[in-house]
């Protein structure tokens, strides 16, 4: 009872000054929230990462021929097995793969501007391996002849038939027979169909101006395949007899593999003689490995310095107040409080003010977690509140906080309250 | 008047020493705001002074003239040879250019008596290529027009000469210091064939940052062979290695940045430009200005370091806002001193004065404290996160004038308040 008492006095101190609370709090509002923000966004993006990662590319990786050496080898057929071979070796588990040739790209005659309607010769599982997902119906089987053929969830609203659905029949313009639709795909969220192989959105603001220039620094170059963004695309299996060469091999494996496994690709196809490129999304396996959590620990740094400056504020405050506050305290003492009263009083404020703080800092931190994450025109980049980092910081900002009352109460505590009325 | 000032002055620090505590604490926020400054100057801008200092060893003055790095099924391969290297001589007719080719490939390269090979790109070319650069020769010596190219086999004693990056030394050679890697033999591929090549030098590595920046390179497996040229893990072999095939790319060496913005000029009236990305992929030859490369570089690390650094800037004006207001409590409770002061003739420009003194007094004395809990802290957090550190004179200079300034700032407000108390007001107010 008296306890809630003393809490009540000390938060009403604070509530009748709340300008001045503020600025005192400012060390440990700054602080927390510089504490929790990285740790948010980190946190939120694996989350994510690993809940969507399908979605947002997080489990794929896109292989092509380097066309820049001028003995530069297109890739074959049989490079699918070579890839899969590589992407095993270390005991990865392989979610699906396959390669597929840009066979046909059919553009409306009545629509500018319309997103053309692409035909893709598939070997191996492509479909899944490009991330799609299924409605209705089946993917293509091996045994499957070149007339039956999967079906983008785009490709319906295209031909004008919204219901078009397995076993029906379709005949893209141009192409020499008519196909058995066995299965169609799942529509994908606007986000993945603005993502690029490198888990760039392609529609944030900030791609163009940021994310383009950096790219081109780091040597890595836009790369025509507009196709696998329409959501038009129709996957027939690969006649026989056609032509040996493929244009793209798509694997899917767990996201925490992806990075190793492109480079093991990457240097099996390089003894093989055969020069790749493979990409995949650049920001989420940094975030998703151990690096970034070493660099989240400098931030544990500024969270200690500006703790550290806001408990000096509160303590130097605090003593002042005991200094200036000596009559109110020699009367307190007069009317029977004891010296632990007293004591109790300060650390007490120093508590809530703490516990106040850190809760601000918590709403800040949260803020600026929102902002930076808003900031980076990567695919999938979110935040999440990170209750153990978050609950760290709190409970630190308040032993700091009462640490740094600590000095103020003794000295409140053992003022001579006579000493404190005869002063006046 | 000066008399006059230095007693205001004198107050002021003595006010500072009489209240050792309190000043102590003041200091004490100043300290860690200077050694957060001290770590934002030392990491964010000696890093960028480093990293601008490595790109210029890439060759601001080279043009490259390539294949476009994204040639779309079907399309067909621009040539690339003897004939378009005259063309380009005869474009820049008059700018003396030095027009270098080279043919590269991708192999699979081990050192002899080690076990893992490494994946590095093989770049052939005539000896005048060091030009194309700015990096000095560290061990050894650079390739010669009569060094021997080597012959297919393994047990073969015709070993072709070859020189490494200083980098791709460390990545063959793992236990070996670069200077004894001069001599030895590698184990590579030429068009398929296994090949031996002797080590005949090093070149030494232009990027500072290496392993930092690899810490972060998730991008490497989406560069193409041109591009990753420039990582610099590279084997150069003499011209002839790959025979005379088509070339990989042409770099031209200028004489300086003015022929380089005019042969650019030039080159793109009958090439693509590498600036416009759609060009990229419009199956003619690009053209390439290293030095704007590096200015993007430049800039975007700016950018990125721009943002890192806000965070720290704002700590320091947390620490200012907090300064400022530990000042504004103190005067608060000073203000039976300072309507004394003017009773006793002091006026409202001293007070001010005298509590910027002590605000200056007390920042000043904790960012010199900071300096090296600032210095400590940057070694800490350097063995953290392997962070480039570099600590400077001019730095703690620096540091010191954001002290003085923190300082300065903070008193603002304090010492306006307080010399716009009504002394009589607050005198009558104790009285009553």
């Amino acid at each position: 009872m008296r306890w809630i008492a003393v809490l009540a006095t000390a938060l009403r101190r604070l509530r009748q000054r709340p300008v001045r609370t503020f600025l005192l709090l400012q060390g440990t509002i700054w602080g927390v929230a510089v504490a929790i923000f990285p740790s948010a966004v980190i946190q939120g993006t694996r989350e994510a990462a690993r809940s969507q990662g399908t979605e947002l590319g997080a489990d794929r990786i896109a292989v092509r021929a380097d066309t820049t050496p001028d003995n530069a080898k297109g890739l074959r057929r049989a490079d699918l097995a070579t890839v899969r071979r590589a992407a095993e070796a270390d005991g990865t588990r392989l979610l699906a793969s396959g390669a597929l040739r840009v066979a046909r790209s059919v553009v409306k005659a009545d629509a500018d501007g319309a997103v053309p309607l692409t035909v893709l010769e598939t070997f191996g599982a492509a479909e899944p391996a490009r991330g799609l997902s299924l409605a209705a119906g089946r993917w293509l089987a091996p045994d499957d002849g070149p007339g039956k053929c999967v079906v983008e969830a785009g490709v319906g609203p295209w031909l004008e038939d919204p219901s078009l659905a397995p076993g029906d029949e379709i005949q893209p313009a141009g192409w020499p027979t008519p196909l058995t639709v066995v299965g169609v795909c799942r529509a994908r969220s606007a986000q993945a169909r603005q993502t690029n192989d490198l888990g760039f959105d392609l529609e944030h603001p900030l791609y163009k101006k940021i994310g383009v220039p950096l790219l081109f620094a780091m040597g890595i170059m836009p790369v025509p395949d507009d196709w696998k963004r329409t959501d038009c695309c129709v996957y027939v299996r690969a006649p026989a007899d056609a032509s040996d060469e493929v244009h793209w091999i798509f694997l899917r494996v767990p996201p925490d593999a992806v990075s190793t496994t492109a480079n093991r690709v990457r240097d099996h196809m390089t003894n093989a003689d055969k020069a790749i490129v493979t990409q995949y999304p650049l920001v989420l396996p940094l975030i998703m490995g151990e690096t970034v959590d070493r660099f989240a620990a400098v931030n544990l740094a500024m969270f200690l310095a500006c703790l550290l400056m806001g408990a000096v504020v509160m303590m130097n405050v605090a003593l002042l107040s005991a200094l200036t506050r000596s009559r109110e305290i020699a009367i307190r003492r007069t009317e029977g409080a004891t010296q632990r009263d007293i004591a109790f009083q300060f650390l007490v404020e120093g508590f809530a003010l703490s516990l106040v703080g850190a809760g601000l800092g918590c709403v800040l931190g949260m803020l600026l977690a929102h902002i930076r994450a808003s900031l980076e025109p990567v695919a999938g980049f979110t935040w999440s509140f990170p209750v153990r980092e978050g609950s760290w910081a709190v409970v630190l900002a308040v032993v700091i906080g009462v640490l740094a009352s600590l000095l103020p109460a003794l000295r409140a505590a053992n003022q001579d309250p006579v000493r404190g009325l005869a002063d006046e | 008047m000066n008399r006059r000032l230095l007693s205001v002055v004198g107050e002021g620090l003595l006010h500072v020493v009489r209240h050792p505590l309190r000043s102590l604490l003041t200091a004490f926020t100043s300290a860690i705001a200077i050694a957060v400054t001290v770590n934002v100057i030392s990491l964010a801008f000696g890093m960028q002074e480093d990293i601008a200092g490595d790109v210029d060893r890439f060759g601001r003055n080279t043009v490259d003239v390539g294949l476009p790095p994204a040639l779309a099924p079907g399309m067909p391969r621009p040539p690339l040879g003897a004939a378009q290297a005259a063309r380009a001589a005869a474009i820049l007719d008059g700018l003396d250019p030095l027009i270098v080719p080279r043919r590269q490939r991708a192999s699979p390269v081990r050192g002899e008596g080690q076990t893992e090979s490494e994946r590095l790109q093989l770049v052939a070319a005539p000896p005048t290529y060091l030009r194309t650069l700015n990096i000095p020769v560290a061990h050894g010596r650079w390739l010669r027009s009569d060094d021997p190219v080597g012959a297919p086999g393994t047990e073969t004693d015709a070993v072709g000469a070859c020189v490494l990056d200083g980098a791709a030394a460390e990545r063959i050679f793992p236990q070996v210091a670069p200077a004894a890697v001069v001599g030895r033999v590698v184990a590579l591929r030429v068009e398929g064939a296994p090949r031996r090549m002797r080590v005949v030098g090093i070149l030494s590595d232009p990027l500072r940052y290496r392993e930092l920046f690899e810490t972060f390179d998730e991008g490497k497996g989406a560069r193409t062979l041109t591009s990753s040229l420039l990582s610099f893990r590279n084997v150069y072999l003499p011209e002839a290695t790959f025979g005379d095939g088509p070339y990989t790319g042409i770099s031209i060496v200028l004489a300086d940045g003015g022929a380089v913005v005019e042969a650019q000029e030039r080159l793109i009236g009958v090439w693509a430009d590498a600036r416009d990305l759609a060009s990229l992929s419009s199956g003619r030859l690009v053209v390439f200005a290293r030095g704007q490369w590096m200015d993007a570089l430049g800039a975007s690390t700016m950018q990125g370091s721009m943002i890192g650094n806000l965070v720290w800037m704002l700590i320091v004006l947390v620490a200012a806002i907090m300064i400022s207001t530990l000042h504004l409590i103190t005067v608060r409770e000073r203000y039976d001193e300072v309507a004394l002061r003017r009773c006793e003739g002091a006026r409202r420009s001293d007070i001010a004065l005298q509590i910027t003194v002590e605000g200056v007094t007390t920042a000043l004395l904790g960012g010199l404290a900071g300096l090296p809990l600032g210095y400590v802290g940057a070694a800490l957090l350097r063995e953290i996160v392997q962070f480039p550190f570099r600590f400077e004179f001019r730095y703690a200079l620096v540091a010191t004038g954001v002290a003085v300034f923190l300082g300065l700032v903070s008193s603002v407000l304090p010492a306006r308040h307080a010399a716009r108390l009504q002394p009589a007001q607050v005198l009558s107010r104790r009285l009553t």
